[in-house]
């Protein structure tokens, strides 16, 4: 089918284009390394103070739920919103109009695509510098966490799109949309279990995180807990459920915005 | 007989915005502002057949991009038929966009840090081209635009004339019937201009593509367009062969004067001309001929002047174009 | 210097100028700024609410913190906005423009863009650390101290910027690798101070001096530690050296190499 043969291209281009900037792979380690490494010294620190059990998790579970979350981000998604933006802002997006593609599921595969290389390279290193340092949990090695996991990952991808598509396409109508971007951007940080891991959310904020969108595009860092096995199916039904709100929203925005285009010009 | 790739009929678009209104109240001008209305274009008709070479121009603001942004389907018209080969650019946009290619002076498509050749695969793929078929496709461009020597470069080494070669070359990988050209040889020097004119001559010749390009640089329409369509205002206000549109338009000429020795004197001209250069070495006077006939203007100056040399002469094509311009500007 | 001085605010006088013009999304900038350090807060507060009081921190200590680190890169960005484009004026060769400039190239530098969205960071700080000091019962002492502070570990937070700045002049298009570092610097210094212990501790005061821009700087109000300020003082002018040798020395080695400008 031809849009997988495009989405394929898009992909297997964008990395070797990624590959000519060591420079950037550079960057993403060290903001992973910054930020995850960081905060899992502390948080052992933390967890030593507590005999390594704080609100019924361990530390290493913790850790790996926080990798989860700072790995994802290697992936750089968000980037969507920025691309769309200065699509509209620099006329750019009615070249895209002029082409025989679909705007959005092309800008969807160029941020897989620029995030993918980084990804495979740095996740790889850091899951084998984690497992090394701190071990797997127990929770890691069952079936269920295996097969579940690939789908609550896929299910943050193509959430986090959605999210930050909708974020994006605001500036057809919102000259500057970026601090609706900031406040955004924000809550999927704290709601998805980034510096505070979800573990030590009080409790009002793990509904939040639960059932809102924000945190449902990362649910990923719940899958290393020991409730995962008993919840996994709730979780991964909110993803479909926000998947599907979502993306309506979505195709209705995009509509409204071609036909905004074509009717009053960038 | 060749048949009309684009048909163009009464074509108009209207925007309106919200003006903000000094005497409302701010909570209307947020929900029920004021309308503005602008004819950005007010029922441009015309045709253009396969194979022709057209050049669309006009001062800016004129309509142009709003024109072309019709015909490739990005703008609805607010009334008015647009047809381009033989679709409805407004119901099928992505049909047409597979048989037209487009090239944006300004805006580069390709990817800057690697070699051409990934660009145009690229291209190839998103048209829905088979390997082979882009494979093939990719060495045709190579040998028509002469690529070879810099087609394993990153794009964002190569100088400006390369690159506009290179875009020509992307927008034509898979074949299109039209090519629309924004401003293809802004910045470049001349000899890249020339070598650039040359080669979308020849692909259409070749490739029978028809070129609808539109330029502010004169030389592009004089070498490279059978045809000049004149906008101004949101209407047609010219459309002929480039040739005559010299012609038709020259009410201008210039004649230059070699004096025997040199001239000392400058006296006043008759009415309807003027000095255009004033040296002792040479005169040249801008004659208008609306007001003093050739006839007439050499008479009067042979008397003014002892000359050993006279050149009578056209003002360019630019002179000419820049007249069309003016004397089309809104009465102050 | 005094000349340098005066041409230096009538620069970022001219910034500033410009800057605001465009004064929706400069509101719009502050705004998200804002948004953005609270959201730091809200969640070491979290923090401490589960796990407890770390190191003698408290959910104080946090805001003071927050304070502290959003007022240092507050005023070293906001007035000095070009360094953080220094990777751009090197690779497109726009640095060059510097170099024929008759005044100091650092101050030229740094002076050349404004970074509105700092300015968010600046409210931000303030209002922060005049929370912390109603919170701790501040003593005039203790708030001298704050003020005090304030301008040791801006002057210390530029200097950083510098020398990481610096590094532009080794690369063609260092923007990822100088960014990347710079985040390594940053982000502790945003962190909870109790939670660094020992080595960690040690590297991030000596080596990456992270935790002297606010961390340090909130101990040593809370306990008026002349020891710790003594340690700030020191680093300050220790980097402020490093900084203007290093730049110079960068800048020397970009004049006489033969650096190819991009594009036609």
């Amino acid at each position: 089918m031809k849009e997988i043969r495009l989405a394929n291209k898009i992909i297997k281009t964008l990395i070797k284009d990624r590959i000519q900037y060591p420079g950037r792979l550079f960057a993403d380690t060290s903001s992973l390394v910054a930020r995850c490494g960081v905060l899992l010294l502390l948080y052992s620190y933390v967890f030593k103070l507590n005999n390594g059990v704080v609100n019924g998790a361990t530390f290493d579970v913790v850790a790996w739920s926080m990798f989860f979350y700072f790995s994802f981000s290697v992936l750089g998604l968000s980037s969507i919103s920025r691309r769309i933006m200065n699509d509209v802002t620099s006329g750019h997006v009615e070249v895209f109009l002029s082409k025989p593609i679909v705007y959005l599921s092309y800008r969807a595969w160029w941020a897989i695509g620029t995030g993918i290389y980084p990804f495979l390279v740095v996740t790889p290193l850091g899951a084998l510098a984690l497992a090394l340092t701190v071990g797997i949990p127990q929770t890691m090695t069952t079936t269920l966490f295996i097969s579940t996991f690939v789908a609550a990952f896929i299910g943050a991808i193509a959430l986090t799109l959605l999210v930050y598509s909708i974020l994006g396409l605001f500036a057809f109508w919102i000259e500057d949309a970026s601090p609706v971007f900031w406040v955004v951007d924000k809550a999927v940080m704290i709601l998805g279990g980034s510096y505070l891991p979800i573990a030590l959310f009080p409790d009002f904020m793990y509904k939040v995180a639960l059932y809102s969108p924000f945190g449902a595009s990362v649910f990923v860092t719940h899958t290393a807990y020991e409730s995962w096995a008993s919840v996994w199916y709730k979780l991964i039904g909110i993803q479909l459920f926000w998947i599907l709100v979502l993306g309506t929203v979505t195709y209705l925005m995009f509509s409204k915005a071609v036909k905004k285009v074509s009717v009053n010009g960038g | 007989m060749s048949q009309n790739s684009i048909v163009v009929t009464s074509l108009s678009k209207t925007f309106s915005f919200p003006v903000k209104s000094a005497t409302a109240g701010w909570v209307k001008n947020l929900f029920s502002p004021e309308m503005r209305e602008i004819i950005a274009v007010g029922g441009v008709s015309f045709s253009v057949k396969a194979g022709e070479r057209i050049a669309f121009i006009g001062p800016n603001g004129a309509g142009k991009s709003t024109t072309i942004k019709m015909l490739t389907g990005i703008l609805f018209p607010t009334s008015g038929t647009v047809s381009v080969l033989g679709l409805d650019p407004t119901k099928d946009r992505k049909k047409l966009a597979y048989r037209i290619g487009t090239v944006f002076g300004q805006r580069s498509q390709l990817f800057p840090n690697l070699p051409l050749t990934d660009s145009l695969e690229f291209f190839g793929v998103m048209y829905g081209m088979s390997d082979t078929d882009i494979k093939a496709r990719v060495l045709e461009l190579v040998g028509l635009f002469d690529l070879a020597s810099f087609i394993d470069q990153p794009v964002r080494k190569l100088s400006l004339g390369q690159r506009m070669r290179a875009e020509v070359a992307a927008a034509l990988i898979h074949r299109p019937e039209i090519i629309f050209l924004d401003e293809p040889t802004i910045g470049l020097d001349v000899v890249a201009k020339k070598i650039l004119r040359d080669l979308l001559i020849t692909i259409n010749k070749e490739e029978k593509v028809t070129i609808f390009l539109t330029s502010h640089d004169v030389g592009d329409i004089e070498s490279l367009c059978d045809r000049t369509i004149v906008i101004n205002h949101g209407m047609v206000i010219n459309d002929l062969p480039t040739k005559e549109l010299a012609r038709a338009f020259a009410y201008e000429k210039h004649i230059d004067l070699i004096p025997k020795t040199s001239f000392k004197k400058f006296p006043t001209l008759p009415a309807g001309s003027s000095y255009f250069l004033k040296n002792k070495d040479k005169i040249t006077v801008t004659v208008d001929i609306n007001k003093l006939s050739v006839q007439d203007s050499l008479k009067k100056l042979l008397e003014l002047f002892e000359v050993e040399d006279v050149d009578v002469y056209n003002t360019e094509l630019e002179t000419t174009i820049r007249h069309i311009y003016e004397r089309d500007s809104p009465r102050q | 210097m005094k000349e340098e001085l005066h041409f230096a605010l009538y620069a970022i006088k001219k910034n500033i100028q410009s800057s605001a013009e465009l004064r929706t999304s400069f509101l719009m900038n502050v705004f998200g700024m804002a948004i953005n350090n609270v959201a730091f807060i809200v969640l070491w507060v979290f923090f401490v609410q589960s796990v407890g009081v770390i190191g003698g921190w408290t959910a104080a200590d946090i805001v003071g913190l927050q304070g502290f680190t959003a007022l240092c890169y507050g005023l070293s960005l906001t007035f000095s906005g070009g360094i953080k484009r220094l990777p751009d004026y090197v690779a497109n060769g726009s640095f060059d423009r510097f170099m024929l400039s008759p005044k100091n190239i650092l101050v030229r530098v740094a002076t050349s863009a404004f970074g509105a969205s700092g300015v968010g960071d600046i409210v931000f700080g303030v209002t922060c650390l005049v929370i912390y000091g109603v919170l701790i019962h501040a003593s005039i002492a203790q708030a001298l101290l704050i003020v005090l502070l304030v301008a040791l570990s801006t002057v210390l937070f530029f200097a950083v910027v510098v020398v990481i700045y610096s590094v532009s002049f080794l690369f063609t298009d260092a923007t990822y690798i100088v960014n990347g570092i710079f985040e390594l610097f940053l982000t502790p210094s945003l962190f909870h101070g109790g939670a660094f212990q020992g080595a960690i501790r040690g590297f991030f005061m000596f080596i990456v001096p992270a935790l002297l821009v606010g961390t340090i700087p909130v101990e040593i109000v809370k306990d008026l530690s002349m020891e710790k300020l003594a340690i700030v003082g020191a680093f300050t002018v220790i980097w402020s050296v490093l900084a203007i040798k290093i730049f110079n020395r960068a800048v020397r080695r970009y004049e006489s190499s033969n650096f190819m400008t991009f594009g036609g």
